[in-house]
């Protein structure tokens, strides 16, 4: 608690700083879909290292890559409405892509391999997805 | 660059706040969020061809993928 309350003092602390420079909607989205972008590219590759590996099986990687598929889609539609994007409620398309998130993580965890090695390399990359995630959220929610 | 209203810096400090003290975020990590330079247009339009590229890779790796198991069915049919 007393962490917490020193965090958000400090955090007042540097008000003026973040006030000065003034927080900007339109960059924090950029990087927020640049974030997940990240995060994906990073899914699909490891599927693929772990699959050339015979860590998991093709099908296991199939499954996983035709999973990615449909977000790397939404990802590319959402990013052309934030190049667009001037001012206003956060893009329908952001929020659709982080829905679509949500199921990948799920799908991915659903066919998560036994091994260790695997399942640790799969759960890293699921991780970063999930932070990206609960980040956007916090801008959903808190957007007009 | 649009500069967003007072309420706004408000609602943004709040959502720091809170990945501080719920998802326990460095706070350096937070004013990078808000302050850094970054997130301009051109890395939007740069992120555009990135998407693209991703999908064409991930659609290219299925193809494989499912040609090498139709083969291994094949094989075993």
């Amino acid at each position: 608690m007393r962490i917490r309350l020193a965090r958000f003092a400090l955090l007042l602390l540097l008000l003026p700083i973040v006030a000065a420079c003034g927080p900007k909607t339109k960059p924090t989205l950029v990087k927020v879909d640049e974030s997940i972008y990240l995060a994906v590219k990073a899914l699909h590759e490891t599927a693929v290292i772990l699959g050339q590996s015979g860590a998991i099986t093709p099908a296991q990687e199939l499954t996983i890559q035709e999973a990615i598929l449909p977000v790397t889609v939404l990802g590319e539609q959402a990013t052309r409405v934030i190049v667009a994007w001037v001012s206003g409620p956060t893009p329908a398309e952001l929020v659709n892509l982080v829905n679509e998130m949500g199921k990948l993580v799920e799908k991915v965890v659903a066919i998560l391999p036994q091994q260790d090695g695997a399942r640790a390399a799969l759960l890293a990359k699921i991780a970063k997805v999930q932070q990206a995630i609960v980040t956007i959220l916090l801008i959903v929610r808190g957007a007009p | 660059m649009n500069t967003i209203s007072t309420t706004d810096l408000m609602k943004w400090l709040e959502i720091g706040a809170q990945l501080i003290n719920v998802l326990r975020v460095p706070i350096a990590a937070v004013i990078r969020l808000f302050r850094d330079a970054g997130g301009t247009d051109e890395q939007a339009l740069g992120l555009v061809g990135k998407w693209a590229a991703l999908q064409t890779s991930v659609a290219d790796r299925i193809a494989v993928l499912k040609a090498g198991i139709a083969a291994v069915e094949a094989g075993q049919g």
